[in-house]
């Protein structure tokens, strides 16, 4: 997670191999709405070796 | 190889997450999968007995994935992948990948890959699986994950490479 500097809080998702990209969105949507207003974007980063 | 750009169709409107359609989105994304050249290999479900939340291979779980449509369990989604035999990570090296959850269908594939194909007949299969109410059809970069764009978790503007081709009323 980072946390700009308006409050707001991003967060991202490295995923692993198996991962299902529709499970990670949809947990990190269930932050949001914990989040309240305080929730910022979301991100899966594709890291490249 | 890959497009880096996916052509994504994606409609929204009503899915019952109990329905008795789970079985005939399986053949049909199947066969989507197929009429854009690549082979269907791998799915995710999330069903009140089946929520790994990981991509498992049709050869050896494709039974599981059946017994749980059969038993009428309650289904959030089911996603069907083309992935290349020496995929990296499933979330971004797919070639297809077809998606009916409970906000949306959506049909992600290489852009190069719709060239040859009959996009209303493509619209009109998607349409079978979900009470329509509204679509687009838009391009994103792969590594933007359009499936957080589908799922409405940011803005658009907050898409680089986003770029919408139609809207489908």
């Amino acid at each position: 997670m980072g946390v700009r500097k308006d409050g707001k809080i991003d967060q991202v998702e490295v995923p692993s191999k198996t991962d299902d990209p529709q499970k990670l969105v949809d947990r990190m949507k269930q932050n949001q709405q914990t989040l309240g207003d305080k929730a910022g974007d979301i991100r899966i980063r594709n890291i490249k070796k | 190889m890959s497009d880096q750009t996916l052509r994504i169709i994606t409609l929204y409107g009503d899915i019952k997450t109990n329905d008795d359609k789970w079985g005939l989105w399986y053949n049909d994304a199947k066969n989507i999968v197929k009429l854009l050249g690549y082979e269907p290999n791998y799915f995710s479900i999330d069903s009140t007995t089946f929520k790994s939340g990981k991509v498992m291979s049709l050869k050896r779980s494709e039974k599981k994935l059946l017994k749980s449509i059969d038993a009428g369990d309650e289904i959030r989604w089911i996603t069907i992948y083309s992935l290349p035999i020496d995929y990296r990570v499933a979330s971004f090296d797919y070639d297809v990948l077809l998606i009916r959850g409970t906000e949306h269908v959506s049909l992600l594939a290489n852009v190069s890959d719709f060239k040859n194909t009959n996009e209303e007949m493509l619209l009109d299969s998607l349409k079978q699986h979900i009470a329509f109410k509204y679509g687009e059809i838009y391009d994103m970069d792969r590594d933007e994950c359009p499936l957080i764009y589908a799922s409405k978790a940011n803005p658009p503007s907050s898409f680089k490479t986003l770029k919408v081709i139609k809207n489908i009323q």
